[in-house]
C-alpha cells in the first residue's frame, strides 16, 4: 500500500481527510504538527504528503524545506486556509508551484485525492 | 471814444477857456450891465415922456395964458398989447416963437426970438401939439364968451427936452458905469462863496486823483448846489473808497488764493510770454518772479517738455474753451506729474488776451492711484485665482463681485452678472437668499456644507460659505462657493472602501478559521456520503459484519430523507465557503496575473455567458432584453485579470437584468446600454439600463458589503461590492453609480490604460 501522509493540527479535518484517503485505498499517516510530521517522515517511507500552513511549532513550508533539504521526501501538496498564501522563493527553486497548493475548505476531495495521485505517479 | 460835439459858438468857446471865477465875474457883469441898460433906459424913457407931457401941459398952459392975456388985445384990436402979452414968453428959454392970429387968419400980433430960424406964419386950422421937424407948435383958439377971436400958435425948439436927454444919457453913463463898477467889487467878492467851494472841490479831486487817496472830503460850505455837489461828491468817493477798499481786498484776496495754494497758475500772452505766475511756479523754476515774467516755457523748461506745453496752449486758443490735460515738469527730485486746467482769457471784444493755466500736482495722488491699481489688480488676481466661486452681493442680492470660478458656476462673465439679482444668473442658488439675508441681518458667516443640485442630469454638490460684509458700511455679503462634488464622491468612496476593507481584514482573519470548520462539514458529508454509498469494498464489509446490506441502509437513509438533509448540510457548507471566498476578496491583492485585453470583446463575452446563466434564464430572459452597444473600437487595451474583469460586467448584467422585474415597462422596451469609450487617461465602461432606477439613499449604499434590497437569502449583498473592490483595489480604477428613479441607472467603470511600456 502507498503510504501518504497528512499534516493538519484541526484535528477533525485530519480525521476526515484520512477517511477518505484510506477509502481510496491510501495508507494514510497522520501528523498534528510539523515536528510530528517531519518524525513519521524519516521513519516511514512516504509516498507523499499533504501540509497545513499554519501550525503550532514549525509552519508547513519549514516541513517541505527541512524534508527536501534532508533528501526524505520531494512530494508535498500545500492545503491551507490562507488565501494570501505565498509560496516562499526557496520552495519554489525546489519545484513547489501554484499546482501543488489547494485552498481550503476543499468541498469534493476527489480534486485532491487525483492531484496525490498524480504528484506520486509524477504526471502533476 | 470821445463823442463827437457839434462846433460850439465862439463865444462859448472863450467863455470855457476862463475860470469858473473869471466866468462868473462876466456873467455877472454882463448880467448887470444889460439890466442896469435895460432899467435906465426905461426910467429914462419914462422920464422922457413925462417930461414931454409936462413939456406939452407947460406950453398949453401957456398957450391958454396968452390967449387969456390976448383976448383984450385982439378984442381991443391992440397989437402992441398983443404983442407985449407974447412978449411974456421970453422968459420961457425953449419959446422960440408966438403968433397971435386973428378968427379971420391973419396975423394979429408975433414975437420971435433971435436967432430962430424963419417960420411960414400962417394961421393954423388945427388945434394942439404938432411936432414938425424937432420942433413943438401948440395951437389953441381964443374964445370969448361963444365967440371965436383968433388962434395963438405957440413955437418951441425942445431945448429942454434935448438937455433933459442929454443929462439923462449922461446919468444912464454914470449910473452905467458905476453899476458896473460896484457890480465888480461886490461879484469879486461875492463870487468866491461860488467859486470858493467848486475850487475846493477841485482841489480835493486833485488830491484823489493824484494821490490815489480816496479817504480825502470835500468840506460842504454853503447849502446850495455846490454843497449838495460836495456832499454827492464825498459820497462818491465814499463809494469809490468803499468800492476801492473792496476791490483791493478782493485782489488781496485773489493774491493771497493764488500765492498759498500748492498749485501752479500763470497767465500768458498770445505768444507764450508769462504775465503772471504765483508762488508755486516760482519755486517749481527756482528763479525770481522778475526772471519769469516775460519769458516763454522754451526759456524756462527743457525743450521736449516746453513743447508739449505749447502745444496744448495752442489748443486752448485754437478750442477757444477749457482743456484738461496731464502735464509733466521738472523738480529737484525728478520729474513730477501735473494735471493742467488750462483756459483763454478774453477782453471785452471776446478776443483772446490770454492763456491763464492752472496745474496740480499729482505725482503723489498718481502713485497712490497706481498703487491702489495695483492693489486692486493684485486683489483681483487674488479672487480671480482662488479656487471658489466668489460671488459679492448686495442686501437686494444682486451681484457685486464675480471671480472667475463663479464664471464656471453658469458660463456668465461679471460684465454680464453684475447687477443682477443673484436668482436670476444662479437659480439654483435662490434657496440661499434666505441664508445671505439672516447672514447680514446676524452678521455671521452661514455655512451650507453638501448643497446639491442637480446640473445637466448630474448631481453637484457645493459647500456654500456665507461671509457678512458690514465692516464698510455698505450691507452685503460674499458667497464662497467650492465644489465639492468629487470630495463627495471621493469621500463616498472612501467611505465604501474603508467598509470593504474592514471587512476584507475581518475576512482574512477569519478566513482561516472559518474555512477549517466549513472543510470538516463539507468534508464529512462527502465522507458520510461515500460511506453509505454501495460500491466501496469497505462499505460493504462493514455492513456484512453488522449483518444490515449496505442497500438496506442506504434506501432507509433515503427513504427517511436523511441524505437529502446531508446534502442540505453540504449545500449550505458550500454557500458558506463562497461568502467567505468573496469576503476574502476584498483583501486579496490580485495574484493573477493582468493581462492587456479588449474591453469590448471580453464584454461581448460576458453577455454569451450571461445568455447561458441558468439563474439568469430563470429571473429573466436575457433574449427579451434589447442590447445596445456604443463601443468605440479605438480605445487602447487594459491591462486586466479578465476573470475578475468578467465577474464585474457579469454581475452588473444580471442586476440590470433583476431590476427590471421591478418596474411596469408598460411599452418601454427593456434595454441594456453598454458602452466603451476612451475618457481620458481611462477607458470608460458604461452598463445603463431604463430599468426602476435606485433611489438615492439606496444609491449612496450600493457598494456596501452586504448591502443588498433583494430578499434575504437571494442575494449575498456582496456582488457589488466585491465589483467595486476589483475595479478600484485589484485594477486601480473607479467604479460609481447615477440613476435617476424611474428612468434608469448608469455604472460607469473606468480604467486606467496603462503607459505604453
Amino acid at each position: 500500500m502507498i503510504k501518504i501522509l497528512l499534516v493538519d493540527d484541526e484535528e477533525r479535518l485530519l480525521h476526515n481527510l484520512a477517511f477518505f484517503f484510506e477509502d481510496e485505498g491510501y495508507d494514510v499517516f497522520v501528523a498534528a504538527s510539523g515536528e510530528e510530521a517531519l518524525e513519521i517522515l524519516r521513519k516511514e517511507d512516504i509516498s507523499a504528503c499533504v501540509v497545513d500552513m499554519r501550525l503550532p511549532g514549525i509552519d508547513g513550508n519549514e516541513v517541505i524545506r527541512t524534508a527536501v533539504d534532508e533528501g526524505i521526501l520531494q512530494k508535498f501538496i500545500i492545503h491551507t486556509g490562507s488565501t494570501d498564501y505565498r509560496l516562499p522563493a526557496d520552495l519554489l527553486k525546489k519545484g513547489m508551484g501554484g499546482k501543488h497548493i489547494f485552498l481550503k475548505p476543499i468541498s469534493e476531495m476527489n480534486i485532491l485525492a487525483e492531484a496525490v495521485e498524480a504528484l506520486i505517479k509524477g504526471t502533476l | 471814444m470821445p463823442t463827437k460835439l457839434p462846433p460850439r459858438p465862439l463865444y462859448i468857446r472863450i467863455l470855457s477857456r476862463l475860470s469858473i471865477r473869471d466866468k462868473i465875474l462876466v456873467v455877472t457883469m454882463i448880467t448887470s450891465f444889460f439890466a442896469m441898460l435895460v432899467t435906465s433906459a426905461t426910467f429914462i424913457t419914462y422920464q422922457y415922456y413925462a417930461f414931454q407931457d409936462w413939456l406939452l401941459q407947460n406950453l398949453t398952459s401957456q398957450a391958454e395964458i396968452i390967449a387969456y392975456n390976448s383976448k383984450g388985445a385982439l378984442a381991443f384990436d391992440d397989437p402992441r398989447e398983443g404983442r407985449d402979452a407974447l412978449r411974456s414968453l421970453e422968459a420961457v428959454s425953449s419959446m422960440t416963437g408966438a403968433f397971435l392970429f386973428t378968427a379971420d387968419g391973419v396975423l394979429f400980433s408975433s414975437w420971435q426970438r433971435l436967432g430962430s430960424p424963419d417960420f411960414s406964419q400962417t394961421a393954423p386950422d388945427w388945434q394942439g401939439a404938432r411936432e414938425v421937424n424937432n420942433e413943438v407948435f401948440m395951437a389953441r383958439r381964443i374964445m370969448e364968451k361963444e365967440l371965436f377971436l383968433g388962434t395963438i400958435l405957440l413955437r418951441s425948439n425942445q431945448q429942454e427936452r434935448a438937455a433933459f436927454l442929454r443929462n439923462s444919457m449922461a446919468a444912464l453913463v454914470v449910473l452905467v458905469l458905476l453899476s458896473g463898477a460896484i457890480t465888480l467889487l461886490l461879484s469879486t467878492w461875492l463870487q468866491k462863496i461860488i467859486s470858493g467851494p467848486v475850487a475846493h472841490l477841485a482841489t480835493v479831486m486833485e488830491m484823489v486823483s493824484q494821490r490815489q487817496d480816496y479817504s480825502v472830503r470835500g468840506t460842504r460850505h454853503s447849502d446850495d448846489e455846490i454843497g449838495d455837489l460836495t456832499d454827492f461828491f464825498n459820497n462818491m468817493l465814499a463809494q469809490v473808497e468803499s468800492r476801492d477798499r473792496q476791490l483791493r481786498e478782493n485782489e488781496d484776496l485773489l493774491q493771497s488764493i493764488i500765492n498759498n495754494t500748492n498749485s501752479v497758475i500763470y497767465l500768458k500772452d498770445m505768444s507764450g510770454r508769462f504775465l503772471m505766475v504765483n508762488r508755486s511756479f516760482r519755486e517749481m523754476v527756482v528763479t525770481n518772479y522778475e526772471d519769469i515774467i516775460g519769458r516763454t516755457d522754451a526759456e524756462l523748461f527743457p525743450a521736449e517738455l516746453a513743447e508739449k506745453f505749447v502745444e496744448i496752449d495752442q489748443q486752448v486758443v485754437e478750442r477757444g474753451e477749457l482743456v484738461e490735460s496731464e502735464e509733466e515738469a521738472p523738480h529737484s527730485d525728478g520729474l513730477h506729474t501735473y494735471i493742467s486746467a488750462k483756459f483763454p482769457l478774453r477782453d471785452s471784444q471776446g478776443d483772446i488776451y490770454s492763456i491763464c493755466g492752472i496745474s496740480t500736482d499729482i505725482t503723489e495722488r498718481k502713485q497712490d492711484e497706481e498703487e491702489l491699481r495695483q492693489l486692486r489688480n493684485y486683489l483681483n488676481n487674488v479672487i480671480d485665482s482662488m479656487p471658489s466661486a466668489l460671488i459679492g452681493l448686495d442686501a437686494d442680492g444682486r451681484v457685486t463681485r464675480w471671480n472667475r470660478e463663479a464664471e464656471q458656476l453658469n458660463g456668465l462673465t461679471f460684465a454680464e452678472t453684475r447687477g443682477a439679482l443673484l436668482r436670476d444668473v444662479l437659480p439654483q442658488f435662490s434657496s440661499q437668499m434666505e441664508q445671505v439675508q439672516a447672514a447680514i441681518r446676524d452678521r455671521q458667516v452661514k455655512e451650507t456644507s453638501k448643497f446639491s443640485y442637480n446640473l445637466d442630469g448630474e448631481n453637484c454638490f457645493k459647500d456654500v460659505t456665507i461671509y457678512p460684509l458690514v465692516a464698510n458700511g455698505i450691507e452685503g455679503a460674499v458667497l464662497r462657493v467650492d465644489d465639492v462634488t468629487e470630495r463627495v464622491q471621493i469621500e463616498e468612496m472612501m467611505v465604501q472602501t474603508e467598509k470593504m476593507m474592514s471587512v476584507g481584514g475581518l475576512a482574512a482573519g477569519m478566513a482561516h478559521e472559518i474555512n477549517n470548520p466549513l472543510g470538516i462539514m463539507v468534508q464529512a458529508v462527502q465522507n458520510i456520503e461515500r460511506r453509505v454509498s454501495p460500491g466501496l469494498a469497505a462499505n460493504e464489509h462493514v455492513a456484512d459484519d453488522l449483518g444490515v446490506p449496505l442497500a438496506a441502509i442506504h434506501a432507509y437513509l433515503d427513504k427517511r430523507m436523511v441524505l437529502a438533509m446531508v446534502e442540505d448540510i453540504r449545500e449550505a457548507g458550500n454557500r458558506a465557503a463562497k461568502i467567505v471566498a468573496n469576503m476574502l476578496q476584498f483583501s486579496r491583492r490580485s495574484e493573477s496575473a493582468l493581462q492587456y485585453a479588449e474591453v469590448a470583446e471580453l464584454i461581448d463575452q460576458t453577455v454569451e455567458l450571461a445568455g447561458n446563466d441558468y439563474d439568469l434564464k430563470k429571473k429573466y430572459d436575457f433574449r427579451h432584453l434589447n442590447l445596445v452597444r456604443n463601443y468605440d473600437h479605438n480605445v487602447p487595451k487594459v491591462k486586466l485579470v479578465i476573470t475578475e474583469f468578467e465577474q464585474v460586467v457579469l454581475n452588473l448584467l444580471k442586476n440590470a437584468a433583476q431590476a427590471f422585474a421591478d418596474k411596469e415597462m408598460g411599452d418601454e422596451i427593456p434595454t441594456i446600454t453598454l458602452g466603451v469609450r476612451q475618457d481620458g487617461k481611462f477607458v470608460r465602461v458604461e452598463v445603463a439600463d431604463n430599468g426602476p432606477g435606485i433611489p438615492e439613499e439606496v444609491r449612496k449604499r450600493v457598494f456596501e458589503p452586504f448591502f443588498t434590497t433583494k430578499p434575504v437569502g437571494s442575494g449575498t449583498g456582496l456582488g457589488l461590492s466585491v465589483s467595486y473592490m476589483i475595479i478600484t483595489n485589484n485594477h486601480k480604477g473607479s467604479m460609481e453609480v447615477e440613476s435617476t428613479p424611474g428612468v434608469g441607472s448608469v455604472f460607469t467603470i473606468r480604467l486606467p490604460i496603462a503607459p505604453a511600456s
